[in-house]
């Protein structure tokens, strides 16, 4: 299995003159997960959506299958591949089976492809009951589902995760941390942001922490202590 | 008071024993304003896109612009447009004054900046979160665009119905422009206007009646609309 894998270098951004991060190299790749870590407005969100495409760095050079693509075409790869999940996920004014439809549809899958893929994650995510709900009156942990079921139909090779766990009771955090364990396995790579300077050992291979514009990497093979050293509350839950 | 009542009752008679005067100038009405609407609500709708989802050179501006056509008074725009399209005017050539084209296109001026202005503001108010949703499933620009457009289609929907009762009832520049010409370009409000003075109120009652059975009915329904569609 070959891995996809995509290099930022040289990425900075900056609002209104005021210089967010400057990170001088960051490799995201398929199978693995990786927690982001950082205060409130370090920019853990905007580095998301820059490695997302949603939003524009300031500066960047793009490296894809060792090629140097400028920012529009690199946009192009990185929105099949890669999908933003927001820290409250907004739902279409629709059911939750067209809100898991939406984006086969718009990416032009045939009919019966799209009816076996959402009964498919229909199932995957527990959702087959709700699935001619109006997905606007679902519940937190509920849209949540649909938001996750909703980039997996659509095979992608990375999902960001932004703040999966916040604004979940514990059943809902294993629910998530199970499903998120189940795509590492089939091989998607994950990366989780987290306020909470914690991280959970099981779960990700390497860790980043946003501070003062920086963007400091710790991987498990050479920073076994420092993982050792921290735990997310929220994920030591999970594990108990 | 005697005269007011008599007038009334004969306004219904004329309302629904179909008299063929008073429903073919209705008819002139609802058909210019609606191909008014028609090419004005695309056009600002699309601006009003770009100016809340890009940044722009020029985009205050702009809306500074729109905000100022705004405050126009109709008369202006149709004095304006007199001058262009007289037979001396620099239009005066494509021979439109006193045509329904003319008051097509002074109903155009005087609708696109308010539903540009108002379908602005609602963008402008819509969550950001629909757009980058659409984007990272993979939605096209232009499909993420009509998804917007989509999950805000009631704001939309006022701001059309703004723009559409700006110039159903608008009288200086149809008369101006338009020239009050019966079977042609005598709509609603000049005839409302014409046979006032004329001191036969039955047919202005007849005709306020039908604006005022429109404007209850279009914002019924959009309110029955909203009131479906208001949900988190
Ligand atoms: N569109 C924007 N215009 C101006 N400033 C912005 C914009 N988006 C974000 N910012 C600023 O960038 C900073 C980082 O925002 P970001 O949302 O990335 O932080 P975060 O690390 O995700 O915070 P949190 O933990 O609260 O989610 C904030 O100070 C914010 O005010
Ligand atoms: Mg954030």
């Amino acid at each position: 299995m070959t891995t996809f894998n995509i290099t930022f270098k040289d990425l900075n951004k900056s609002f209104n003159q005021h210089l967010l991060f400057n990170i001088p190299e960051l490799t995201i790749e398929s199978g693995r997960c990786c927690l982001l870590s950082g205060i409130n407005g370090s920019g853990k969100s905007t580095l998301l959506k820059i490695m997302a495409g949603l939003e524009t760095p300031n500066n960047a050079e793009i490296y894809y299958k060792n090629i140097k693509l400028d920012w529009k075409s690199a946009c192009k790869q990185i929105h099949k591949k890669i999908i933003y999940l927001h820290q409250t996920p907004l739902m279409f004014d629709a059911s939750v089976a067209d809100n898991i439809k939406y984006g086969m549809r718009k990416q032009g899958y045939s009919r019966n492809k799209i009816q076996e893929s959402v009964k498919m994650a229909l199932q995957w995510a527990d959702l087959e009951h709700l699935k001619d709900n109006n997905a606007r009156l679902l519940s937190g942990g509920e849209k949540q589902r649909v938001a996750l079921a909703r980039a997996y139909v659509l095979s992608p090779e990375i999902l960001l995760f932004d703040e999966a766990f916040s604004n979940l009771d514990t059943q809902g955090r294993t629910r998530i941390f199970e499903q998120i364990c189940k795509l590492k396995d089939e091989g998607v790579g994950i990366i989780l942001t987290s306020h909470e300077l914690a991280h959970n050992t099981s779960l990700t291979e390497h860790h980043m922490h946003l501070e003062n514009t920086h963007l400091k990497i710790f991987s498990k093979e050479n920073n076994i202590e420092h993982f050792n050293n921290i735990k997310t509350p929220e994920l030591i839950l999970v594990n108990a | 008071m005697d005269s007011i009542s008599t007038a009334s009752l004969h306004a219904v008679y004329l309302l629904f024993s179909g008299d063929k005067e008073l429903w073919n100038i209705i008819s002139i009405s609802f058909s210019v304003s609606l191909r008014a609407i028609l090419f004005a609500a695309p056009l600002a709708v699309l601006i009003a896109f770009a100016m809340a989802y890009h940044r722009f050179f020029g985009r205050r501006v702009l809306i500074y612009v729109f905000n100022t056509l705004l405050s126009v008074p109709a008369v202006i725009i149709g004095l304006t447009l007199y001058i262009i399209f007289s037979r001396n005017g620099p239009l005066g050539d494509l021979k439109l004054l006193f045509t329904q084209d003319a008051m097509i296109i002074g109903q155009f001026i005087l609708c696109m900046p308010l539903i540009l202005i108002m379908s602005h503001t609602t963008f402008q108010s819509s969550d950001r979160r629909i757009w980058e949703t659409a984007r990272t499933l993979g939605a096209t620009r232009i499909q993420a665009m009509l998804t917007v457009m989509y999950e805000i289609r009631f704001g939309l929907l006022a701001a059309l119905i703004a723009g559409f009762g700006r110039i159903i009832a608008e009288v200086g520049c149809s008369m101006m422009i338009g020239g009050n010409i019966l079977h042609y370009t005598r709509n609603i409000p000049t005839a409302i206007a014409l046979e006032t003075s004329k001191g036969d109120f039955s047919q202005g009652i007849a005709l306020g009646i039908v604006l005022l059975v429109m404007a209850m009915v279009l914002n019924l329904s959009l309110s029955l609309l909203q009131g479906r569609g208001e949900v988190v």
